[in-house]
């Protein structure tokens, strides 16, 4: 481990970028959301579906705009994980490449669990 | 949504994010009983949009904490695929199961970390001196309120791995991040110091609730607009917490940290019982 006090270790600088550029895209897109639906709030309740979303979009739904948001704030921790893993390739740290595509695997099984 | 609820439910999302970054938690455990309690959400929507909540709290506080040098990435990582298999199994259980139970396993939950946060002294850490080699899981890190320089070696890493484990199912289940578990088994049972261990929890409950949101995702659990407007809040009190972190002592930490679970515990054997009553 390289030995640096103040916290300028390469895979601290890049996750803080991937973590700070997807908290500030998602909130950015979360209040674009959020303003539109208070001001042009659309009739449907429930949750529009991914295949929905562009032409939502273009209508002007504040909460498909809103559902952007979430995804892109849902997409972060995968970045961040894929950045780490990008970091332990070029060190090759084959332990934590191996730990870090275990974590991503798991985390592809959740898309799967419908529990009925 | 009414606004007067939209601002109710940001300034309890803001709250929750600054005292969720403080402590290491992801603020769940303060959204979801608040959704539920105050502004009468159903249980299973509120742990949907605490998930959210949960990813905002560790994106927002774990940007400064990682960039503050206190994380310990290897350590994080190596304990995320069991947070991930648990809060998966957490997710499915909690659709699966009816509200009544939720929300005692709340109380329950909730009543042990207060018990485990007053229990004993903070551990002590066993300091080494920095050296040129060091192993995976020693962390090095300057703390700003002690004034020195700070390094650690973290031991026991299977029984964290399995604590890790339980804290996944927790937060899959109660919409809550697992740091209530995973802060107290770094601290007491790894030798990492309170501060880091905070940090650390902090970056990796952003992956354990990923985890359980995309359960709930799948399965239509996630109102936009209600978990947007708690993430907007989320993300404005973590970012304070962060800022404010440094300026806590440990010793605090952990006191008002026990104090904090033990209150929301009594409100959701409350509502537990309320739901059990029918009210």
């Amino acid at each position: 481990m390289r030995l640096d006090v103040h916290g300028h270790r390469r895979i601290d600088r890049w996750i803080t970028f991937v973590l700070r550029a997807g908290m500030i895209l998602s909130v950015c897109v979360m209040v674009l959301g959020l303003l539109i639906y208070a001001f042009f709030p659309t009739q449907s309740s429930g949750t529009v579906s991914i295949q929905q979303l562009p032409s939502e979009i273009l209508k002007g739904n504040g909460q498909a705009v809103l559902l952007v948001g979430i995804l892109i704030l849902i997409a972060t921790p995968m970045a961040r994980v894929l950045t780490a893993l990008a970091v332990f390739i070029i060190d090759r740290d084959l332990k934590f490449i191996a730990i870090c595509t275990l974590v991503l695997l798991t985390l592809l099984v959740a898309v799967l669990v419908r529990p009925h | 949504m009414e606004p007067l609820i939209a601002i109710g439910i940001i300034v309890a999302a803001l709250l929750a994010g600054l005292i969720g970054s403080l402590f290491g938690v992801g603020g769940g455990i303060i959204i979801s009983p608040v959704l539920t309690l105050v502004f009468n959400i159903p249980l299973k929507e509120a742990i949907g949009a605490s998930l959210v909540g949960v990813i905002a709290t560790s994106t927002g506080a774990a940007s400064r904490y990682v960039s503050q040098g206190l994380v310990n990435i290897r350590l994080g990582m190596i304990m995320e695929p069991a947070t991930v298999v648990g809060s998966i199994i957490g997710a499915a259980t909690a659709i699966l199961i009816q509200e009544f139970y939720l929300a005692a396993a709340f109380g329950i939950l909730l009543l042990y970390g207060t018990y485990y946060m007053i229990r004993g002294p903070e551990a002590t850490i066993h300091y080494r001196s920095p050296k040129e080699k060091l192993p995976d899981f020693c962390g090095i890190y300057y703390d700003g309120l002690e004034r020195k320089t700070i390094c650690y070696e973290s031991r026991n890493i299977p029984k964290g791995i399995g604590a890790s484990f339980g804290a996944g199912i927790t937060s899959g289940l109660l919409g809550i991040g697992g740091g209530l578990i995973q802060v107290p088994v770094m601290n007491v049972w790894m030798g990492v110091p309170m501060r880091a261990a905070t940090a650390t929890s902090n970056f990796m409950i952003g992956v354990t609730a990923l985890a359980g949101a995309i359960v709930f995702y799948v399965n239509g659990l996630i109102e936009p607009v209600l978990a947007g407007t708690v993430a907007v809040g989320i993300f404005l009190g973590a970012m304070l917490g962060a800022m404010l972190s440094q300026k806590i002592t440990s010793a605090n930490l952990r006191r008002y940290f026990a104090l904090l679970t033990f209150i929301i515990s009594i409100l959701m054997f409350l509502k537990a019982f309320g739901l059990e009553l029918g009210v």
